[in-house]
């Protein structure tokens, strides 16, 4: 018998994850059946920050810009649904949605001069133009100023008119928005220019003379990344109900945890953010007493896992047992072997 | 008169941002490292002034003689042991170890000192001035600028006169030709850690001694440095002190329209740099 | 007997994920030149960053005066006195001809080589002393890469491919000062394309194929064509 060749991707790992992880979906799905309130707003705010990890991610582990300004599109995000909502009476579902298109109007002219910095100098900038978008929007009086505003009662039952069918919404829409970073996530990596962006982040050099547009390619990353994380902001503030111009663009709590999840969980992976999203709710929901203790536990966690474990946790995992959940690179196959 | 004077007074407080810049600078030249801590180094020297100047009752200019070598030791340190092991692999381990040593002096500070904002009282220097053609200015800024002007001549000096300077500038331009020169770069790179959380300490007490500050306000710090050295121009020592000066002035300019503006107009002047100008007013002139 | 003042017993190293070098093994003694040949991609630059500790390899493998240097780093190595010239010179564009002769000097062995025998062996750095190095020709560049090494006094100096780029005159300019160097007791391994002048000058050879030593001995010893086979491969 001639022996034969087969190239695939899909692991029996990744098959079994994928039946495992469908079941996991409906059951999350199913939350307002099974969940408490506080439990569907905790999954709610887990959903939230897996979208906003695993695009922190796409830019870092993938494309090697790293950004400490994230927050610059969280809060814009969340502005421009009271803004909108607000101002022009638009349903506040459908400003979520609008507000990714403002994200990307945008994170266009931006990107331009932010890439003119290099390095950690291009992560201190996207900070800078965080900082600038604050202050901005502490100037605007019309949404509350330096102390912000809440979302007003009629604008809310637009949504839905009793509190639990209003939950539950926002609770899907988070749910849908999580997910679909994901697997957005996943199909661009698995796309023609999700393998450019794997050459990029292995050699620009390389890839240049592939001819692969690294500038380009760059760019669109950066503005589909702050579309997506536009729309996670907004979501986050639909939520909350209430924004201010300090909560809305905190580096702590859109970049900093942001990182601390991609870090642990590994960076570079799809998995990685997703893991570590969970392992920081797990942490969070058991050690914030600790108050600033447990903030310092963090940092060393992150230090530590750097320069042991540059490849996270999941990056551990996966060296030891060879699983991967989304599998990215192709194998070649022998199929006598079946 | 009032855009006089908020000039002149921008000028001066640029050299506080020069100091600020000075240390991001100074790292970045040798090793290619950006300090995300940077910012909550210079207030840790701040708590340190505090801590020193309420125990020895010294008066805050000289506790410099404490906070000075504590800071370099610390920076030496820390090079050695945290930092020195993420260079030379990619971008993403010193930012991110620099960031999570951010979150860990931040909240550090937090436990031991509280939320609470603080002041160093420097006594009557505080308040003194001297009136130069109309204009009133105060005898710290003044001792802030001239510091400044002094931290960058000794760098200077340093940098081109001195053998730890001859090793600097091998280091950050071949090190694997500078270990056939005997030099260490683990040491060198330390060094150059200790020199710049020196300077960070001195920024650290004049900080004090200017403003309140409180355990969160380092990143802001981090900021006005890193804007002061893009406006300056990259690499390039003197380029700091104008790029703290243009930053001072902008900041304070923008004060005097409204003092909501002021931390903007800086924002605002650094990009604007930054399209017109990508590389600073003083770029280096070997790339 | 005594150690030899260098010993390399059985070297593997390499890069990353390339191995380089086999199973070399050879001795430098006191006062000898050793010319090291070979054919381009055979291993002699490896071998040479690897005794000086750029590339790392296990311990025993290199012994200087008996004792295991294999694996310190690179300036403990140039302490203990082993210099290198290096492939492409790489003289400091930042620093001037006479600091990058200081800097070369300031943290070697204490000796005979100052900044003035160094001008001494090579006037016409002295006349360009304080300009940038970036401004000298490349055989001044190459005089400038040997004093560097030589400021630290060491007893033994690793030339890669010194003449390298530059035109025959000044090759026999920089040949004609290598004797100077080696009559103070200097020993030198000498990685060299052209065969010849590098057997004319040294004392002993090795011949690298492929990473491994296809012969060794003293130039006299061996016949032309089986320097010629041992360099290119028989096949």
């Amino acid at each position: 018998m001639k022996p034969g060749y087969t190239i695939e991707r899909a692991t029996r790992a990744s098959r079994i994850a994928g039946l495992l992880s469908l079941v996991v979906v409906a059951a999350l799905i199913a939350a307002p059946w099974w969940a408490g309130r506080a439990n569907m707003r905790l999954l709610g705010e887990v959903y939230a920050f897996l979208a906003l990890a695993s695009l922190w991610n796409l830019l870092a582990g993938f494309t090697g810009l790293v950004s400490v300004g994230q927050q610059a599109f969280v809060g814009l995000g969340g502005y421009a649904l009271f803004a909108a909502s607000i101002f022009y009476g638009v349903p506040p579902l459908l400003a979520v949605v609008l507000s990714g298109f403002v994200g990307a109007l945008v994170a266009l002219p931006l990107a331009p001069i932010l890439f003119r910095l290099q390095g950690a100098y291009f992560a201190i900038g996207t900070w800078v133009a965080a900082e600038v978008f604050r202050l901005t929007f502490a100037q605007v009086s019309a949404l509350g100023g330096g102390s912000g505003t809440s979302l007003p009662a009629r604008i809310v039952t637009d949504i839905a008119s009793t509190r639990d069918a209003r939950e539950m919404i926002v609770y899907w829409s988070a749910l849908a928005l999580g997910l679909g970073t994901v697997a957005v996530i996943y199909v661009v990596l698995r796309s023609r220019a999700g393998l450019a962006l794997t050459a990029i982040r292995d050699s620009e050099i390389a890839s240049e003379s592939l001819g692969v547009n690294i500038a380009r390619t760059k760019l669109v990353l950066y503005v589909v990344t702050a579309a997506l994380t536009t729309m996670t902001g907004a979501l986050i503030f639909l939520q909350k109900l209430r924004i201010s111009p300090d909560a809305a663009f905190s580096v702590n709590d859109w970049t900093a945890y942001v990182i601390f999840m991609v870090v642990i969980g590994g960076i570079g992976t799809i998995e990685g953010p997703i893991v570590g999203t969970l392992i920081f709710f797990l942490l969070r929901e058991t050690l914030s007493d600790l108050g600033t203790i447990y903030l310092m536990l963090l940092g060393a966690v992150a230090i530590l896992v750097m320069l042991k474990a540059p490849k996270g946790l999941w990056g551990l995992f996966s060296a030891a047992t060879g699983v991967t959940l989304f599998p990215l690179r192709r194998r070649v196959v022998s199929t006598d072997a079946r | 008169m009032v855009w006089l004077n908020a000039i002149v007074q921008g000028v001066l407080l640029g050299g506080l941002y020069a100091l600020f810049a000075a240390g991001l600078s100074l790292i970045f030249g040798v090793m290619r490292l950006v300090n995300i801590a940077h910012g909550d180094f210079i207030v840790l020297g701040s708590y340190l002034a505090l801590v020193v100047v309420q125990t020895l009752g010294l008066n805050p200019l000289m506790s410099a003689l404490i906070v000075v070598p504590l800071m370099a030791v610390f920076g030496y340190v820390l090079q050695r042991v945290l930092l020195n092991p993420t260079l030379g692999k990619d971008l993403l381990a010193p930012l991110l170890v620099t960031f999570g040593l951010s979150i860990i002096i931040q909240n550090g500070l937090l436990t031991i000192f509280t939320a609470d904002s603080r002041r160093v009282m420097a006594g009557a220097i505080e308040t003194a001035s001297v009136s130069i053609g109309g204009l009133s200015l105060g005898v710290l800024p003044l001792a802030m600028f001239a510091t400044a002007i002094a931290v960058i001549l000794g760098l200077d000096f340093i940098f081109t006169r001195t053998s730890l300077g001859r090793a600097f500038r091998a280091t950050s331009e071949d090190a694997e030709i500078a270990k056939l020169m005997a030099l260490d770069n683990r040491h060198i790179y330390a060094m150059a850690m200790a020199l710049s959380a020196a300077i960070v300490g001195l920024a650290g007490i004049f900080l004090a001694v200017r403003t309140n500050f409180d355990p969160s306000t380092g990143p802001m710090r981090l900021i006005f440095g890193f804007e002061a050295v893009i406006i300056g121009g990259l690499g390039s020592l003197w380029g700091t002190l104008a790029g703290g000066v243009v930053l001072g002035v902008a900041q304070t300019l923008g004060a005097a329209i409204d003092p909501g503006y002021q931390v903007l107009a800086g924002h605002l002047v650094f990009f604007l740099i930054l399209i017109l100008r990508p590389r600073g007013l003083f770029p280096r002139m070997d790339g | 007997m005594s150690a030899p003042l260098l010993r390399i017993a059985r070297l593997s190293s390499g890069y990353a994920d390339f191995q380089a070098l086999f199973d070399v093994s050879f001795d430098l003694h006191a006062g000898e030149a050793l010319a090291l040949i070979g054919a381009n991609g055979a291993g002699k630059s490896t071998l040479l960053k690897t005794i000086v500790g750029l590339l790392p390899c296990a311990s025993p493998m290199v012994a200087h005066r008996g004792e295991s240097i294999g694996g310190l780093s690179a300036d403990k190595i140039v302490r203990r006195g082993i210099a290198l010239v290096p492939e492409g010179r790489r003289l400091f564009r930042s620093l001037s001809v006479e600091e990058n002769l200081v800097i070369g000097g300031e943290r070697g062995r204490a000796g005979e080589w100052s900044l003035e025998r160094v001008y001494g062996l090579f006037p016409i750095l002295r006349e360009k002393r304080q300009q940038p190095s970036t401004s000298l020709s490349g055989g001044q560049q190459q005089m400038v890469a040997i004093g560097r090494a030589l400021m630290a006094n060491p007893e033994i100096i690793l030339f890669d491919e010194i003449s390298l780029g530059l035109a025959p005159a000044i090759i026999k300019d920089i040949y004609a000062a290598l004797p100077a160097i080696t009559r103070t007791g200097v020993s030198a391994i000498l990685v060299e394309q052209d065969v010849t002048r590098a057997l004319g000058f040294a004392q002993s050879f090795v011949c690298l194929q492929e990473g491994r030593v296809s012969l060794a001995g003293k130039p006299a010893e061996h016949s032309r064509a089986d320097i010629v086979a041992a360099y290119f491969g028989s096949h």
